[in-house]
């Protein structure tokens, strides 16, 4: 399944040296070498940048196929350059490298337009199938990332009732049982005021917008069996 | 919870004592002088009264003597009538020798004295009779009677006027000592109400100095006492704030050397043992040395990166608070197996500063979630309000029976509530926990975010 034979060019950004040089032996050795998924350089098929302002020059300098980012640089935060990379070159395929495994730094790339989200402690053949996805255009996800991802954006189970505050469920079962807001604030030793924006709040929480409502849920729900301070 | 005054406990003010003092010396003065007035008063009236008794019995005698050489009877009349208008004299009559009555004269006497001080005064009514002789003929008898009654009315108003006058007295003088305690004693009271203030945690409180110079004198060393506790406290706040700020730079400096040299060593040794097993082929006899280096050096990689987190999530630099919460949640969620649900507003900024206190909070929230509420379940909700960021850390846990929103607690367990506490001040913001029990603990933090 080697989905291009195109020979591509790829700019490695990383302040480390030897990780560079790591890369590099890799992709070189890699191509044309007795591999199930080979990669095609081109000619002088790998530029180096040790910063982001080296990497902003050599992408204006030379077309290349991709990019390889690392997220920590010395200049500019990863996400700062990549943004900027897009600014100049929307279509040219930045794939982040970075050593943090969290989903959420995948996500930030993500919204500012990474081509996919490789891990650093990700094995040869990964990196390679990596790079050959995001100079073909697509988009890469590692296995275990995907994972990550799907789960962080399970529907939540919980009732909307259990989001409210201490304060919020007080004047929620207040409101329920028809107390009048004044009332509620003596109880609770809190300011009429208060009281009005726990309301809007905790109805915001809710979704509802009447106090009928609200003593609808908690009568059908039996909230009012359990203890508030009235 | 209301301890009461500290000065009423057990004892009576000194108000009060002081006016049931002068209150009993006074009654017993006032008696005593108001006993050797009326004294003196009866011994006195007691003696005019019986020579009066004489004096009016001489004078009607030398009266009716003269008148009786003349004959003039109706003058006699008139003078007995206008005699007996005296004011001790009820009665008198002038009879001739035999007995039988020639004139007599009386008036009614009212009597409006309590009989008991009439038998206090003891004086007696006097009938005083003498004979009437003019040059050796006897013209009859006049006897005159005399009631005590006019002149212990007398004493007895006399007496009323003296009780009137210490009462009044009394009054005046309790009034005054009501008004001079008021106005120096008064201030400590406002000194008692500013040490339960500190004692609730305003340390901002003063009193103007007032009253008596003996009270004016604590007023002002509790004064001094209370600016030196917010110096402390200032100074305090500061070591902490200097120590928390050299922790999380340290932190953050020990966090970057593990990432960077030997997370990035790590990487790389595990990308050459990649390579290593690529070139050396599939079926070389050295492949399952290679994957056990593999693995170990999967296990090292995976070491360092919680430990560096454990340290200080660089995640806070690079991508925020918010989404640092949100990784933290789910890592909470795996190492406890509490449910963790996180709602977070579109990325609010906040300083590095504050981000890495705010953190800290919510870290702390979720440890005392895990430590001591039996929740299931957490809700973090994260919005932005009025220039605010406000974050709310919900469980549905026990609760909490008692719930300390003091500023200084005396529960040793409480120093991860001091904590956040602290730390939400050096925010300028404002921390609250509530409780419903039975239902869960709620930490709420909101915090002001600048525009940058």
């Amino acid at each position: 399944m080697s989905m291009q034979t195109d020979p591509i060019s790829v700019l490695l950004v990383d302040d480390h040296y030897i990780v560079r040089a790591g890369i590099r032996d890799l992709l070189i050795q890699g191509a044309g070498a007795n591999l199930s998924e080979p990669l095609t350089l081109s000619e002088d098929g790998v530029g180096e940048a040790g910063s982001g302002q080296e990497a902003l020059k050599a992408i204006q300098e030379k077309s290349y196929s991709m990019v390889l980012l690392d997220f920590n640089l010395p200049d500019m935060n990863g996400l700062e350059l990549l943004r900027r990379i897009k600014a100049l070159k929307p279509g040219l395929p930045v794939l982040m490298f970075s050593s943090y495994a969290e989903s959420e730094y995948a996500m930030a790339c993500f919204r500012e337009g990474a081509a996919g989200y490789l891990s650093k402690d990700a094995l040869p053949e990964e990196i390679r199938r990596a790079i050959r996805t995001a100079a073909s255009g697509q988009d890469f996800i590692s296995p275990t990332l995907k994972q990550q991802l799907f789960s962080s954006v399970r529907p939540q189970s919980c009732e909307p009732h259990e989001r409210l505050t201490s304060r919020e469920y007080e004047v929620f079962i207040g409101i329920s049982r028809g107390v009048p807001l004044g009332e509620i604030a003596e109880s609770l030793k809190i300011s009429v005021k208060t009281v009005s924006t726990h309301r809007a709040k905790l109805l915001e929480k809710m979704g509802m917008k009447s106090n009928a409502e609200v003593a609808r849920y908690v009568e059908k729900r039996r909230l009012d069996k359990q203890s508030a301070s009235f | 919870m209301n301890k009461g005054s500290y000065f009423n406990r057990g004892k009576l003010s000194l108000a009060v004592r002081l006016l049931i003092g002068v209150g009993l010396v006074m009654l017993i003065v006032g008696s005593l002088m108001v006993i050797m007035v009326l004294r003196a008063d009866i011994k006195m009236e007691k003696e005019q009264f019986s020579r009066r008794a004489s004096e009016q019995a001489d004078f009607i005698r030398m009266s009716i003597t003269e008148m009786a050489l003349v004959g003039d009877y109706a003058t006699i009349r008139q003078m007995l009538r206008s005699r007996v208008q005296d004011e001790a004299l009820d009665r008198i009559t002038w009879s001739d020798d035999e007995g039988k009555t020639i004139k007599e004269e009386s008036k009614e006497l009212l009597d409006t004295v309590p009989e008991w001080f009439v038998q206090f005064v003891g004086i007696t009514p006097i009938i005083e009779s003498s004979v009437i002789e003019v040059g050796g003929a006897h013209y009859g008898v006049v006897t005159i009677q005399m009631s005590p009654t006019s002149v212990v009315k007398r004493i007895y108003g006399r007496m009323l006027i003296g009780i009137e006058s210490t009462v009044f007295a009394m009054v005046i003088l309790f009034s005054l000592i009501a008004i001079v305690t008021a106005r120096s004693l008064g201030p400590l009271k406002l000194l008692e109400a500013a040490a339960q203030e500190i004692e609730k945690g305003n340390y901002s409180v003063r009193v103007t100095p007032g009253g008596s110079s003996e009270v004016r004198g604590p007023i002002m060393a509790f004064n001094a006492m209370a600016t030196q506790i917010e110096v402390l406290l200032g100074q305090m706040r500061k070591l902490a704030g200097r120590m928390e700020k050299a922790r999380e730079e340290q932190n953050k400096s020990i966090a970057r050397e593990l990432h960077d040299s030997l997370g990035g060593n790590l990487t790389m040794l595990k990308l050459g043992l990649g390579r290593l097993s690529e070139i050396a082929g599939e079926d070389h006899k050295c492949q399952p040395k290679i994957k056990s280096l593999l693995d170990l050096s999967d296990s090292t990689i995976h070491l360092v990166r919680d430990l560096t987190a454990a340290l200080r999530p660089s995640m806070l630099d690079s991508l925020g608070v918010l989404p640092t919460i949100k990784w933290y949640a789910g890592e909470f969620s795996r190492m406890t197996g509490i449910e963790c649900q996180v709602d977070l507003c579109k990325d609010a900024v906040c300083s590095k500063e504050h981000s890495t206190a705010l953190f800290r909070v919510v870290q702390e929230a979720l440890t005392n979630v895990a430590r001591h509420s039996n929740a299931s379940r957490v809700f973090i909700n994260a919005c932005e309000e009025e220039g605010k960021l406000v974050v709310e850390i919900v469980d549905n846990g026990k609760g909490m029976a008692e719930v300390i929103n003091k500023d200084v607690s005396n529960g040793t367990n409480s120093f991860g509530i001091i904590g956040m506490r602290e730390r939400t001040q050096f925010m300028q913001g404002e921390f609250d926990i509530s409780s419903v029990p039975g239902r869960g603990t709620t930490v709420a933090i909101s915090i002001p975010i600048g525009k940058t």
